[in-house]
């Protein structure tokens, strides 16, 4: 979620074709460096990485969205739905399965909600979308709050200060959209 | 249930520690909710609170599609002035946008009878832009939009970004700044027309540097006193706007913050009113307006149109319309003269949303 999230600020400060190349290069350069082996050892490595796939999808999908109305929509859908997802599923890779996950994903959806806010043509929009989102966000904040006593803080116990430091930026950024959007 | 007993019964603490959980979850859920509710989206609608003259607004009424929130409208005719509003009237303040390039064009047809300048006069002669293409430029081509350069000039800086993003003015640089994106400009197609308000903020900025003084000071001397304007004002920085300063709209129904347009200031920094506005245009009609020959049409544009110094020029129902559109981030405004038969319609909104059509087709209606 943070490169997701990285490239959402990169874009909203930079318009989206380079903020969104920005959030996949700085993915990139991280998968690269966690990689380990031959040169085509580590490309696999990196193809397989779910944050990797993740900025890609993400990437592409707000491009062609760009292309037909505005990257934000994107932007927005994603940051939703990766925490519905994430909340209510408890396996596979789009489950979020410790607390950090699930705090992080809950405020990209605050985020998303405050990007909708600010962007979203309201006058053409009916409002039952608006409380449709808020529906959305709010089953899988119950939903959160239901498991949050059953799972750990992060589910692996490697890699504690990374996925923590993490962790915290995704926060500040989601803050940053939030504090734009609304300030 | 106690703690104590919860310590002794196992069944009973996780009873316990499960309502707890669902109140916490409940309680998250409705403070979403609750949350949701706050920050509805409450998008504006025109008002429906009509002053003025009852039957010009309702003749102009179904060509307000796009306005969201206030509307004040005036019509001239020879030596009657009427007015209509929806939600506003006369007196209502409206950032007019780029009809403030009319006031501009002006200014330099002002200044060339005053023998200041000439249309040949270079721009490079006027402010310190030497050695860069943008010198060789006439102030008639930049007054005209032929003068090959582009419309602002520069792509958005990082700043400039986060604040269309919020939605207010991106247009906050200095005449330092203004002049270092008049340096680094191209010319493209230099002759032919291509809208561009870096043309007519140089040339603002180069008819007050001639008369030694601000384009605000410039204004206010020239035309706006003359004129008896009491009620427009050019603010530069964000100071000079009056606290009270309205906010528009977006034509998404976002509110945008009130434009403050420092060096832009002569290619869309003007806030007037109906009342104002309805002076200028009686001004313009019966000829004793500082600066008549800018209305003059001089070149082809294209499509049927002609260009004046700023003024567009087209015929529309056997009628020669004179007119002129302005937006920022929050506001549209038209003036469209009929200069023959002595009429004219200026529409200000605080809408997004173009009004030039409505106020060409009450123009065109009028008899």
């Amino acid at each position: 979620m943070i490169y997701v999230v990285l490239a959402i600020i990169a874009s909203m400060a930079l318009n989206a074709p380079l903020g969104m190349a920005i959030g996949f290069l700085i993915a990139l350069i991280v998968a690269l460096a966690q990689s380990q082996g031959a040169m085509w050892e580590r490309l696999r490595q990196v193809l397989g990485m779910g944050y990797v796939r993740a900025i890609t999808a993400f990437a592409v999908a707000s491009l062609v969205i760009d292309e037909l109305d505005d990257w934000k929509i994107a932007a927005i859908v994603w940051l939703i739905a990766a925490f519905a997802v994430g909340a209510w599923r408890t396996d596979g890779q789009l489950g979020a399965k410790d607390r950090w996950t699930l705090l992080t994903r809950f405020a990209a959806a605050v985020a998303g909600l405050a990007m909708a806010w600010l962007n979203l043509n309201w006058v053409t929009t009916p409002t039952p979308i608006w409380f449709m989102l808020i529906a959305i966000v709010s089953a899988s904040a119950v939903r959160a709050a239901l498991r949050w006593p059953n799972i750990q803080w992060i589910e692996h116990a490697r890699a504690t200060k990374r996925r923590t430091v993490g962790a915290l930026a995704s926060l500040l950024m989601c803050a940053a959209i939030v504090s734009v959007s609304v300030v | 249930m106690t703690g104590d007993d919860s310590h002794g019964n196992p069944r009973g603490g996780r009873c316990q520690a499960s309502s707890a959980r669902i109140v916490v979850a409940a309680a998250v859920g409705v403070l979403v909710v609750l949350l949701g509710v706050g920050f509805m989206p409450r998008p504006p609608s025109l008002s429906t609170t009509v002053t003025g003259d009852r039957d010009l607004a309702a003749q102009i009424r179904p060509d307000l599609r796009g306005a969201l929130d206030v509307v004040s409208i005036a019509t001239v005719d020879g030596n009657s002035t009427h007015y209509a509003g929806f939600g506003a009237d006369e007196t209502t303040v409206y950032e007019i946008g780029s009809v403030t390039k009319t006031f501009t064009s002006a200014s330099l047809a002002d200044a060339i009878s005053r023998g200041e300048v000439t249309a040949d006069t270079r721009i490079g002669d006027l402010l310190p832009v030497s050695g860069t293409p943008v010198a060789d430029v006439t102030l008639a081509e930049l007054a005209s939009h032929r003068s090959g350069l582009p419309r602002v000039g520069t792509s958005p800086t990082v700043r400039e970004n986060l604040l269309l993003l919020t939605h207010q003015t991106a247009s906050t640089q200095s005449l330092d700044d203004l002049l270092a994106v008049a340096r680094s400009a191209r010319l493209n197609n230099r002759g032919r027309y291509l809208y561009s308000s870096l043309g007519t903020a140089l040339l603002g900025e180069g008819l007050a540097s001639v008369a030694h003084t601000d384009y605000r000071r410039l204004m206010q001397l020239r035309l706006l006193e003359p004129l008896g304007m009491t009620s427009t004002t050019i603010p530069i920085t964000g100071s000079d706007l009056p606290t009270d300063a309205s906010e528009g709209y977006g034509p998404d129904g976002q509110r945008h913050k009130p434009w403050a347009t420092h060096a832009w200031a002569s290619a869309g920094g003007m806030r007037s009113t109906a009342s104002d506005m309805a002076k200028y245009a009686t001004a313009l009609l019966d000829g004793s307006a500082p600066g008549m020959d800018a209305l003059t049409p001089r070149w082809d544009q294209g499509n049927g149109l002609q260009v004046g110094y700023a003024w567009n020029i087209v015929q529309q129902e056997g009628k020669t319309v004179t007119y002129h559109g302005g937006a920022t981030g929050g506001f549209c405004a038209a003036i469209a003269l009929d200069r023959a038969n002595q009429r004219a319609v200026i529409v200000l909104s605080n809408t997004k949303a173009p009004v030039e059509n409505a106020a060409i087709r009450l123009l065109v209606g009028m008899s």
